[in-house]
């Protein structure tokens, strides 16, 4: 049997598939098949890095248009949900002057660019930098939640659809990253 | 091959790193962002403080017997307004209102939407509390358009915390009819006298028509002259 292609019984079936004695080349097959699971773990995780690469888009989309809206470019609609108008046009969405939908944007992107080169070299080390800037995109996030609820007194709905948007990213991104280490171990 | 893998294990940042280097990140935006505000925050209390040398009252600057007497109907969300504070009223404050000759006063004409109102009733409340012209100054650079939440109640209130103004106070003068009268007595003057549009001009009285900035301050000049100034 060759491993190049492996075949991969339906889950279902390979849990059902309990040996009940080994009855002549048993044991190379479930070898073979254990094998077989293993190089498509190997590549179902060499995949990980396009969904969420899908995910930082979302993420630069949303944040540009709440940088256009900052800037005049269009008008922003906020729903039956919050005030993302006030937010939006609060002391706090600027860091020294520039809207931080723009570092938002810059980050989303970043992400983005470094998922993709994972993803096609998974040993260029981009992975951990990578996971440092969506953890502080994160956290940048967590604080701008609570200036919303504690200080702005205000809302807004695409900023939390950004953070949780965010978190997701880094928790996936963590647990790979975990998941790889464990491997390599 | 055992080797080569503690070699790239290595390489690699520990997870210590990683958050120490995240948390580093979020703490430089936090601290700028904090910095910068209070560095605004400062700028205010100056640009209040610039409006002090001049003898003010409600929306006038400048002396109340003044040669000249200079009187804008205007919106906070007309952007040819906002050029004009720009080009027309701080060079006018800076080169005649210093000296005496001029006055210039504001007369709220809100005719752009429901923030136009609001804007206007903000700056009656900040006239009530001794700071219109600082706080005309901040609206104005705020550069709010088309009703999108620049001069949003929340705005407003925000806005008078920052030129020095107490908060509560302001927020409870917003919600008044007093406010709310003012603006529309003021609205209602500017309609009887038959102004459809902003900004509008008067040079002691004489309305301006202005094909450029600087055609105002030739009419300045003007009156001057015909003043014996």
């Amino acid at each position: 049997m060759s491993l190049s292609k492996p075949w991969r019984l339906p889950a279902a079936e390979r849990r059902t598939e309990k040996p009940e004695g080994d009855a002549g080349g048993g044991t190379g097959r479930r070898a073979a098949a254990s094998a077989a699971e293993a190089a498509a773990d190997r590549a179902g995780e060499a995949r990980w890095p396009l969904p969420l690469a899908g995910l930082s888009l979302g993420g630069a989309g949303l944040s540009a248009y709440l940088w256009q809206a900052k800037v005049g470019g269009t008008e922003l609609i906020c729903g039956p949900l919050g005030d993302c108008v006030t937010v939006n046009a609060s002391v706090f969405s600027e860091v020294m002057g520039v809207p931080v939908a723009l570092l938002g944007m810059l980050m989303y992107l970043a992400l983005a660019g470094v998922l993709l080169v994972v993803w096609r070299r998974p040993d260029s080390g981009l992975a951990n930098y990578g996971f440092a800037l969506a953890l502080a995109g994160t956290l940048f996030s967590l604080y701008l939640t609570g200036l919303e609820a504690f200080v702005i007194g205000a809302y807004c709905v695409w900023c939390l659809t950004s953070w949780i948007l965010i978190t997701g990213i880094t928790w996936q991104w963590g647990r790979m990253l975990r998941r790889t280490a464990r491997n390599a171990h | 091959m055992a080797k080569k893998k503690s070699k790239s294990r290595k390489q690699q940042p520990s997870m210590g790193l990683i958050i120490g280097v995240a948390v580093v990140l979020v703490a430089v935006l936090i601290g700028a962002q904090q910095w910068w505000n209070h560095r605004q925050f400062q700028n205010s209390i100056r640009a209040a403080s610039y409006y002090e040398q001049f003898p003010t009252e409600g929306t006038r600057i400048g002396r109340a017997d003044a040669p000249v007497q200079v009187v804008e109907y205007f919106d906070f969300q007309c952007p040819h307004c906002q050029t004009a504070s720009d080009r027309i009223v701080k060079p006018l404050i800076e080169q005649y209102v210093a000296e005496g000759s001029v006055a210039f006063t504001y007369r709220f004409f809100p005719i752009l939407g429901p923030e136009s109102v609001l804007a206007a009733q903000g700056a009656y409340c900040a006239m009530e509390m001794g700071m219109f012209w600082p706080y005309q100054d901040y609206l104005f650079a705020k550069k709010g358009l088309g009703n999108r939440g620049t001069y949003s109640r929340n705005n407003l209130i925000a806005y008078a915390r920052e030129v020095g103004l107490d908060a509560n106070a302001f927020a409870e003068c917003l919600e008044s009819d007093r406010a709310v009268q003012y603006v529309r007595a003021a609205h209602d003057q500017a309609v009887r006298l038959g102004l459809i549009g902003t900004p509008t001009f008067f040079v002691n009285g004489q309305p301006v028509s202005l094909s450029s900035w600087e055609d105002m301050f030739r009419v300045v000049e003007q009156a001057l002259a015909a003043a014996g100034r």
